[in-house]
């Protein structure tokens, strides 16, 4: 086996994605079992683009949104992955704020010479597979031509860490600066950087607003208290800015509101104050977990309507985690379909729809209320969600599954291409074009370079 | 007059097992000063058909499960009855109103705080049992000759066609019959007849305690609800939520009711299990003929459950009538709203949404008049604005909302020291609200500081620039009003002026459809256009 016509780890890597995350792995440790919350999953979020994130309860999609927010409590721990934040601005402030542990590619490259590197690596036994992400496999691979090709650069070695391994950059670096655009890799931030990361970088806005708000402070003193640590506004300009926030998410009388406590606010209110107190820190991504679950659908039309506003004005990226299949078609541009810890499914929210192509998917969309009028019964999918807590040697969705098969069993499927580039399902039936035993052996050799070894 | 038409119109469903009448549920909270009471269920009629599942929709805080509530008398009713089988039960109470509620019965939303996690789920689904002592051994005896029974021994004798046991009364031996739901064979019932003239005694001894019956019972319904009967052993939190909410079911299921209210069964469950457990609700209904009540604020999860929907809006019945039509023509402009709001879970639909403003006003203080009228886009307007346009229009309400919402803030004292010394009177604030309110535009971006250092009533002459003379003179008093400290007056002046029927005048239920569909709204009056055409204008115009 040399070149895959489906390379789906790298399908349409394009660097200047706003967020990356690779192969994130995401694990709870307890004396009886080691549960895989998220488990080696890979995807993007654009500028100004909204990615919904949808699953059933214990699918890891909360646990997703925390790993990149650097939330994960003990007994959790991110284990492996890496999440790039990719924003000049922020990239060039935590710089600044972080030198000792700033990796700077260009200085790399002059200093050091890629195709040493790789050789070195795998004289240190790293695997082809894995260096070239899966574009290469055979053992014989020259590195001098795997650096000439641009296969294999020193901002790949990088963003996989293996300059570490060769004792070139620091463990604990996560700054990394380039001429086309550094990236900040919040799995290896310090908690201190995170604070700086959070809510300037990155903020969440979470289900409960009452969680988010303190009841002994106004939503005004909240809010500036935001603007002062973020912005460094100040008095009566601080508060003139809380106004001016309240009256973006669209709070009547925001002058007389903005001297109110929490629950002198409705509970769409509150989280339209809890998402003005998200943009006082004028983030790039905002992370949605289910804004809108707790709150009844006219209030939800209208939180929705204003994130859309929202993004629109500042080309703000979202990332909406939801259960609820309406709000995603409303809201989402791409969708990412999670089941038991990994993603299953990703598609442009059009395609999902449409066309979904995993089991899973078909299962979820099939069994919503009025899908099928005509149908006495509504659809159900057989049994519960496992807990994600073996390695997945095996399809997780396999005993639910009414395709499943023989070799659903011992092979895990990997994300291919189905249809258009943008989008993959992991599963066993496809690519479809191919004969089942090609596919198959596609997605073992394509589980093998996926971070194989970790497994 | 309504009363009648709706009466009228409910005789077209079968025979009505529920049937509410003027029912209101007001919470007081009995303060010292007298304070206005919760008026969380404000006058609602409606009936449920034998049989049939009524689903009841609304946003939180508009009373359907103070509603619900009241129906299975968990909650007092202030006014108006519940007849139940044509039996008003409000006034039940004592032995009297424990024997009714064997056949009311209510699934609660979370099934995490509605099970005690100290008891197994066996002794859960048990309890109900215990508490009522199940089973009662009714006793039916069929004596060919028409003589007079007594009993003896275990059992009591009634004449009730539901009786648990039927013995029939031969010349020579008796036959026993055991009712379905009692898990036990005939052969366990012992049965002796003795004759004296013209009276008969049968005397009756049962061979299974009560306690294996109830146990025997609790296997049985947890395998009707697609559990298993080892499950009797474990606790709530060994199980899964829809798992947790089947063991809710049967526990309702236990007495054998008629009648269960369900108050959001499936609202905290996934999509694949909600459809797992909507799919047992409605095979329990076959099978045991219930009546369910379906308390929901998701809509989808309604129009596939339910025969007839009504549609709740600040304690009072806004719609009701057959789901599938409701949904496909909705006639009320809440319910057009409500739906038009739900995402649809197809990204190529281009719907036109109506977006509500703002949030439901306070039960404790409803609107006068139709009690949408403050969020409502087609509330009709008097014949002299008719014409004006609609971001004026939006403005004024807005105005008259900001102002509604100010009158029910209660004012702190620091806030009533500040105005006394003058350090904040109403006017600099209220021409940021004019402002805000009639140039939403210019607000959001930045305040130029030529703006900023306007007077203030340059400031609001700039604010109505484009606003209609007509209109003009209004607000100006009513900001001189606010400027003078008297915000409820100010709100009276816009009230009197902008107000209409909507506001002034409590609506009719109106029938709108040969089905018995009833809406409650004054647009239904001939004098004034249907909702639905002003909707659709409105959204062209947008």
């Amino acid at each position: 086996m040399s070149m895959h016509s489906h390379s789906p780890a790298s399908v349409d890597r394009t660097d200047d994605a706003l967020l990356t995350v690779e192969n994130l792995q995401t694990s709870f440790f307890t004396d009886k079992e080691t549960i895989r919350a998220v488990d080696s999953i890979s995807f993007e979020i654009d500028r100004g683009e909204t990615v919904g994130i949808v699953g059933e309860s214990g699918s890891g999609k909360s646990v997703t949104a925390r790993s990149i927010m650097g939330l994960i409590d003990a007994p959790g721990r991110v284990v492996g992955g890496s999440v790039r934040f990719n924003d000049a601005e922020t990239v060039e402030r935590l710089a600044r704020q972080y030198p000792d542990r700033t990796i700077d590619v260009d200085e790399l490259r002059t200093e050091h010479d890629v195709a040493d590197c790789i050789e070195q690596l795998l004289e240190q036994g790293v695997s082809p597979a894995k260096l070239t992400d899966g574009e290469q496999d055979r053992s014989d691979v020259d590195p001098v031509e795997l650096a000439r090709e641009d296969i294999v650069t020193m901002r790949d070695l990088v963003e996989r860490r293996f300059t570490d391994e060769l004792g070139i950059t620091e463990k604990s670096a996560f700054v990394v600066r380039d001429t086309d655009g550094g990236y900040v890799d919040a799995t290896h931030a310090s908690e201190d950087a995170f604070r700086k990361l959070r809510g300037r970088g990155i903020s969440m806005i979470f289900q409960d607003p009452l969680t988010s708000l303190n009841p002994v402070y106004t939503v005004g003193n909240q809010i500036k208290e935001a603007i002062r640590l973020h912005q460094g506004l100040q008095g009566t300009e601080a508060h003139e800015e809380a106004i001016r926030l309240l009256e973006a998410v669209s709070i009547p009388d925001a002058h007389r509101r903005v001297d109110e406590y929490p629950h002198e606010f409705s509970g769409g209110m509150r989280q339209r104050a809890v998402i003005a107190m998200a943009l006082a820190c004028k983030p790039e991504l905002l992370i949605c977990d289910e804004p809108t679950t707790a709150l009844d659908v006219t209030i939800q039309a209208q939180i929705l309507e204003l994130l859309m506003e929202i993004q629109d004005d500042r080309d703000l990226a979202i990332m909406f985690i939801t259960h609820d299949m309406g709000v995603i078609a409303e809201i989402a541009d791409q969708v990412n379909v999670m089941y038991a810890g990994e993603l299953v499914e990703k598609a442009p929210v059009g395609a999902l729809f449409d066309a979904p192509k995993h089991p899973y998917t078909q299962g979820l969309l099939e069994s919503i209320p009025g899908r099928h009028p005509e149908e006495d019964r509504l659809r159900t999918i057989e049994g519960d969600v496992p807990t994600p807590n073996e390695q997945p040697t095996y399809c997780r969705f396999a005993p639910r599954c009414p395709e499943a098969f023989d070799a659903c069993e011992v092979v895990h499927p990997e994300n291919v291409g189905v249809g258009d580039a943008e989008h993959t399902a992991a599963c066993l039936l496809y690519p479809e074009e191919l004969p089942t035993d090609e596919a198959l052996e596609q997605h073992r050799s394509l589980g093998a370079t996926d971070g194989g070894d970790q497994r | 007059m309504s009363e009648e038409l709706l009466t009228e119109s409910r005789q077209t469903t079968a025979e009505p097992l529920v049937e509410v009448n003027g029912l209101k549920t007001y919470y007081d909270t009995g303060g010292m000063l007298g304070s206005q009471p919760v008026k969380a269920v404000d006058g609602v009629d409606f009936s449920i058909a034998r049989g049939e599942t009524l689903g009841l929709v609304g946003e939180s805080g508009c009373g359907k499960t103070t509603l619900g509530r009241t129906l299975v008398q968990l909650e007092t009713a202030t006014d108006g009855e519940v007849l139940f089988d044509g039996r008003d039960v409000t006034t039940l109470s004592g032995s009297e109103l424990k024997k009714w509620r064997r056949n009311a019965q209510i699934v609660f939303q979370d099934p995490e705080s509605s099970l005690n996690s100290r008891m197994t789920v066996g002794e859960i689904i048990r309890e109900p049992l215990d508490v009522h002592g199940w089973p009662n051994f009714t006793v039916a005896v069929d004596d060919p000759q028409d003589r007079s029974v007594s009993l003896s021994g275990d059992g009591t004798l009634t004449d009730d066609d539901q009786a648990d046991i039927t013995v029939a009364v031969g010349d020579d031996d008796q036959t026993v019959a055991v009712r379905e739901g009692i898990p036990m064979d005939e052969s366990a019932v012992k049965v002796s007849t003795t004759e004296r003239g013209s009276s008969v005694t049968v005397s009756l001894s049962v061979g299974v305690s009560k306690s294996r019956l109830r146990r025997a019972r609790v296997r049985e319904l947890l395998k009707t609800v697609g559990l298993q009967e080892e499950h009797y052993y474990r606790y709530p939190h060994q199980f899964s939520g829809g798992q947790r909410q089947r063991v809710g079911i049967a526990r309702s299921l236990a007495l054998e009711p008629e009648f269960v209210v369900l108050d959001e069964p499936v609202s905290a469950l996934d999509v694949s299990v909600q459809a797992k457990v909507l799919n047992l609700l409605e095979d329990l209904q076959e099978q045991f003929g219930l009546t369910y009540l379906f308390i929901a604020h998701d809509l989808s999860v309604v129009r596939h459950i339910c025969d007839r929907v009504a549609v709740m809006y600040l304690g009072h019945i806004m719609e009701i009538g057959e789901t599938e039509e409701l949904f496909q023509n909705p006639k009320n402009p809440y319910t057009y709203s409500l739906l038009s709001a739900i995402p649809d879970p197809d990204p190529e639909t281009t719907r036109e949404r109506v977006t509500l403003r703002g949030t439901p006003p306070s039960p404790r203080n409803p609107p006068s008049g139709c009690p949408f009228s403050t969020r409502c886009p087609v509330k009709i307007r008097p014949t002299e604005y008719r014409d004006i346009d609609e971001q004026t229009w939006e403005g004024i309400e807005l105005l008259g909302d900001i102002l509604r919402n100010r009158e029910q803030q209660s004012v702190g004292v620091r806030e009533r020291a500040k105005r006394l010394l003058g350090l904040e009177t109403g006017f600099d604030d209220i021409v940021d609200v004019v402002e805000e309110v009639f140039m939403p535009e210019t607000v959001e971006t930045e305040q130029s500081a030529a703006e900023r250092s306007m007077a203030d009533d340059e400031r609001l002459e700039a604010a109505l620039s484009d606003v209609p003379a007509t209109v003009k003179t209004h607000i100006e008093t009513a900001v001189e009003l606010i400027e003078a400290g008297d915000e409820s007056q100010a709100h009276q002046l816009l009230t009197d002026e902008f107000g209409s029927v909507c506001e002034h005048e409590s609506p009719e239920h109106h029938p709108v459809s040969d089905t018995g569909r009833a809406s409650y709204c004054h647009r239904h009056r001939s004098e004034y256009d249907e909702p639905e055409p002003v909707f659709d204008s409105h959204l062209d115009h947008d």
